[in-house]
């Protein structure tokens, strides 16, 4: 594969380009999970607790 | 190269970081602002900063010579850095991170494990040894950038790293953190050009992707004839199973980094300087690209350097990258950038090269004061003051201690950037064992106690010293304790062991030295676990924003 010989380097070679695929495919699926909405971080920084 | 261009290039890079320094001088007013960037990182720098500091000049310049002699079997370690340093690291270590550090109002990785297992004296502990082991890293890493300084502008080493040196600490010293990650991000970003230009120039020049590959693997006789006997198979195949060279590139180069970035603790700060999970989140698609290019591409073109001495240089014809190099590893990749690529990119990769060795300086001076500063002067011993002026202090304290190992190992020790390679693998495999367990339990297990994580610390940290000066050759010959006590290189006399690396006995002893002292020792009261891990389980995907970081309290701020 890619002109690569054997098993574990060529694997090591697609395992590369599978993990940055994964972590692009990660990152767009969860691009705006877990904000932290403006008024959350002010009451936070104001010490006071959530209502 | 016309020292016009050089000059031009170079003034230009300064000026740019200049202004990024400026901007973080501007911005940092208080404690929290100098140690963990106001917790308001923009995912961007966040993975810049992160990936920018991990790919020094070791891992382009001296790991990709390495390359250029094991063969693309070290594309695992790629792959690992993505995997485990970007996405485990990011996804199941840097949302607890994010979200504990915030409750406990933590700054740094030792104040982190400090506040957790209740510990003062753990925090010292832990800063106490990135203070004793983080200088060694520094001092080749400044050492590698003042030598290629040195080369490419034909001045003197000690000038060299006295200009470097100083233009680091400005940032650092008056920036902090903010400083340290805005100009990181613009590095990272020279980095990531830089490394495309070449791997695109490098696939051109040797007929395309799979020709280039193919006639890499034409070379296998000779890759065979030459380091045979070691378990070389050829630059695109992997050596032979338990043979010497298997256990140097799976032990020390692929495991040894490729587990030790998940115990970094100037990496792992920086999951508490972004202000929620999304940030997060889209730093794992930066990071993961960006760590793809910065390692993958000096493990590709290493090896493939071979393909152009052999049959492309008139220069060099005949001769393996080794042999063309004059048999010095760490001059691969600068000869070859010199030989095969174009005068202008010679300009782009003096500054892509500065890039990688200022990025990991900045971070390795700020971490080292932060952990005199904020650990050791005002967590173990207690004092107070102005947390800022400390932690500055403590920063150029740091920088001065550097600078004079810098300045001193050439003395020492000969081989340029081969001894960056040594103090990068000491140091990873060091905070891997002595960090790793305590850390994951810290973050995943309520269970643990002070006890497990004290007998981890001391387990990982004596057995990774141990392993160092009496076992392993490639440190304890030179450092020459073990054969000033017994009168042998290595307590492993011929055997294997003395290439096995310290982090594949010493990790797993910390994590049995973790499971058999959390079996004693009083518990942590439940009150303040449930304060650690307030918020810190997954919200569902569709949960309401509100559902986000719980507020803190409880814990005094460090400004």
């Amino acid at each position: 594969m890619f002109g690569l010989e054997g098993i574990a380097v060529p694997l090591g070679f697609a395992l590369c380009i599978l993990s940055t695929l994964a972590c692009v495919v990660y990152g767009v699926l969860n691009w705006n999970r877990g904000h932290c909405p403006e008024e959350t971080r002010s009451r936070r920084a104001r010490g006071e607790q959530k209502p | 190269m016309s020292p016009l261009l050089l000059g031009v290039v170079v003034a230009g890079y300064l000026l740019i970081l200049a202004g990024l320094a400026y901007k973080a001088w501007r911005e940092t007013h208080t404690g929290s602002d100098y140690l963990v960037a106001g917790r308001q990182s923009h995912p961007f720098v966040m993975a810049m900063s992160y990936g920018a500091t991990f790919v020094s000049t070791s891992a382009i310049i001296g790991f990709g010579g390495a390359a250029a002699v094991f063969g693309m079997g070290l594309l695992w370690l790629t792959f690992l850095t993505i995997f485990v340093g970007i996405f485990v690291a990011f996804v199941f270590f840097g949302r607890r991170t994010r979200v504990m550090g915030a409750n406990l109002n933590a700054h740094t990785f030792p104040e982190f494990i400090g506040l957790r297992f209740q510990s003062r004296g753990l925090q010292g502990a832990a800063g106490l040894l990135i203070f004793a082991a983080m200088p060694l890293y520094a001092a080749v890493v400044l050492m590698g950038g003042g030598k290629f300084i040195s080369q490419i502008l034909a001045v003197d080493y000690q000038m060299a790293l006295l200009v470097l040196t100083l233009i680091v600490a400005v940032y650092v010293v008056m920036g902090g953190l903010k400083g340290v990650m805005y100009t990181d991000a613009f590095q990272g970003s020279i980095m990531f050009a830089g490394m495309v230009t070449l791997l695109v120039f490098t696939y051109y020049r040797l007929g395309g992707v799979t020709q280039a590959h193919e006639r890499l693997t034409g070379m296998k006789e000779l890759a065979v004839s030459m380091f045979g006997a070691k378990g070389h198979t050829g630059w695109t195949s992997f050596p032979a199973f338990m043979s010497e060279y298997w256990l140097v590139v799976v032990t020390t180069i692929i495991l040894g980094v490729g587990i030790g970035v998940l115990a970094q603790p100037q990496l792992i700060v920086r999951f508490m300087t972004v202000r929620s999970d999304r940030e997060l989140n889209r730093a794992v698609l930066i990071g993961g690209v960006f760590i793809l290019v910065a390692v993958g591409v000096a493990f590709i073109v290493g090896p493939l350097a071979n393909v152009f001495f052999y049959y492309e240089n008139p220069a060099t014809q005949g001769q393996i990258a080794l042999l063309a190099a004059g048999k010095q590893v760490d001059a691969i990749i600068p000869l070859y950038i010199g030989q095969a690529m174009p005068q202008w990119f010679a300009a782009i990769f003096m500054v892509t090269m500065l890039s990688a060795a200022m990025s990991t300086l900045s971070s390795q001076f700020h971490t080292m004061g932060t952990s005199l500063g904020r650990d050791l002067y005002e967590g173990a011993l207690g004092r107070k003051g102005n947390s800022l002026l400390i932690n500055k202090v403590a920063v150029f304290s740091a920088i001065v201690l550097s600078y004079a190992l810098a300045s001193a190992l050439p003395v020492f020790f000969e081989g340029g950037t081969a001894i960056i390679a040594h103090g990068t693998a000491i140091f990873f495999g060091i905070c891997a064992a002595a960090f790793l367990p305590m850390y994951f339990g810290a973050i995943y297990f309520r269970g643990m106690t002070r006890a497990g994580a004290w007998a981890g610390f001391a387990a990982g940290t004596l057995a990774s010293l141990f392993w160092i000066f009496f076992v392993h050759i490639k440190e304890s010959k030179s450092l020459m304790l073990c054969k000033a006590l017994f009168g042998v290189d290595s307590l492993a006399g011929e055997t294997l062991w003395t290439v096995v690396d310290p982090l594949v006995v010493a990790l797993p002893l910390s994590i049995l030295a973790t499971v058999v002292g959390n079996l004693y020792g009083a518990k942590i009261p439940v009150r303040h676990l449930a304060h650690c891990f307030r918020g810190i389980a997954r919200p569902a995907r569709r949960a309401p924003v509100n559902a986000s970081l719980p507020l803190t309290g409880g814990v005094p701020a460090a400004d």
